[in-house]
This record gives C-alpha cells, sequence and structure tokens, in this order.
C-alpha cells in the first residue's frame, strides 16, 4: 500500500472495516511512512478532542421545559410510547 | 419517554450545528420528537429508533434553515454553552481546547459539519450516518474523510 491508497482507505481503517489483508498492508505502510503515520495520529487526535469538546448539550432547564413542551402537544396520542 | 431522555442531548446538537441559534434549536428538537411520536408505529427496527429519530431531526433542521437564510453564528453563545471536563485544574485549558474545537466544527461547510457531527461527536455508525443524511454510505465516508482532514490541517497544521 502506498500514501495515496492509504489516505483513500483511512476512514475504514479507523473504524476497523478493512478487510485483513488490506489492514495488513495499511499497518506495513505506516510501519515505513513517518508521514501516514503522523496524519493517522493526528486524526485519531481531531477524532477524540472532537468527541470530548464537540458537544453543544440542552441544559438541565431547557430539557426538562422542552420536554414539557413535548407533552403539552395536544394532538400527541403516542407519548406513553416516546 | 425513553427516547427522549437518550436522544435528546444528539438531537440537539445535531439540529444547533445546522440552525445556530439555541431557541430554533429547540423547536427543531420539539417537532423531531413530536413527529417520531405520531410516526413510532411505522418503525419496523426498534433499533433503529435513534437514527430514525436524527434523520427527522436532520430535515426539521433542513426546513428551518430553508426560511432563516440569514442565520448567523453566534461564537458567543456558542462559548457560554461550551460543555467543559473534569477537575477545576485544567479547567482553563479545557475551555480553550472546547472553544477551538467548537470554532474548527463551525468553520466546517454545512455538508461536512452535519456528517463529522454525527459519526465522530455522536458516534453514530457510518451506515447510519449515510441513512440519516439520506446518501450513499462511500459519500458519508467521504463528507466524514473530507471534514477530518480540514479540522486536522485547522488545529494541527499541513503534514
Amino acid at each position: 500500500m502506498d500514501c495515496a491508497e492509504l489516505e483513500s482507505n483511512l476512514t475504514d481503517f479507523l473504524d476497523g472495516v478493512l478487510d485483513s489483508a488490506s489492514e495488513a498492508a495499511a499497518i506495513e505502510h505506516l510501519a515505513t511512512c513517518a508521514q501516514c503515520a503522523a496524519v493517522l495520529g493526528q486524526t485519531r487526535s481531531v477524532i477524540s478532542l472532537a468527541n470530548q469538546h464537540g458537544r453543544v448539550t440542552l441544559t438541565t432547564d431547557e430539557r426538562a421545559q422542552l420536554l414539557r413542551r413535548i407533552l403539552a402537544d395536544d394532538n400527541l396520542h403516542h407519548l406513553r410510547n416516546l | 419517554m425513553e427516547l427522549f431522555q437518550a436522544n435528546a442531548d444528539a438531537a440537539f446538537n445535531v439540529a444547533y450545528r445546522l440552525v445556530w441559534n439555541r431557541a430554533d434549536a429547540e423547536d427543531v428538537v420539539q417537532s423531531s420528537f413530536v413527529k417520531a411520536a405520531r410516526g413510532l408505529g411505522q418503525l419496523r427496527d426498534p433499533d433503529k429508533a435513534r437514527s430514525w429519530l436524527l434523520s427527522i431531526t436532520y430535515r426539521e433542521a433542513l426546513a428551518v434553515l430553508r426560511t432563516h437564510r440569514d442565520i448567523a453564528t453566534d461564537p458567543a453563545v456558542l462559548r457560554d454553552t461550551v460543555g467543559v471536563g473534569p477537575g477545576p485544574e485544567d479547567l482553563a485549558v479545557q475551555q480553550e481546547l472546547a472553544v477551538m474545537i467548537q470554532a474548527a466544527i463551525d468553520g466546517l461547510p454545512t455538508t461536512l459539519r452535519t456528517a463529522f457531527v454525527l459519526r465522530d461527536v455522536e458516534e453514530v455508525p457510518m451506515a447510519n450516518v449515510a441513512e440519516i443524511l439520506g446518501i450513499g454510505i462511500s459519500a458519508a465516508k467521504m463528507r466524514v474523510a473530507r471534514a477530518r482532514e480540514v479540522l486536522r490541517i485547522t488545529l494541527m497544521g499541513r503534514t
């Protein structure tokens, strides 16, 4: 596997869905290519940072108000299933 | 209530990243859950409830976007609402990091941003990301890969 092939397979490699032969080829390439290894490491960091800090969440009050608004919908007949 | 408790934050996150306004994002979440509750009988596979709900949220948010073309990003609100990490000792660093990452995500084009938020922030499997966005899995992978690349270069510089 060369750098271009690694780049096009990076998402599948990170998701662990490459077939075993391609995964082995990717690992072999990464062991000998410092640039691709750096890209892989940085991409993993981006994913990890986004996962830890990328979320905009409801406050407790907003969440409670929102639930009240949903429950107040007069035409809703399936709320028990929510 | 289980669907709401388990998915309200994810739905809000997806909605907010598109409409850029907490009040509109709350409206989107409300209408999404109302639609979900009304259509729950049509859902064949309960395991797909999260994807199904988020796909409704995505469509609802797009509908709001179409009527509010002038919505701008609101970094001040963003800074106020950023979630922070654990101990107080590194609070400042965590906040700074969070603001930086939020800003980088905000800078992504809409199509890449939603795919990235679904896959890497909400950890939705790639097949479900494709389903939610109504695109093929290859297109979903390309959007996520491109978003990761843009963020990597934005946050860490070109390798």
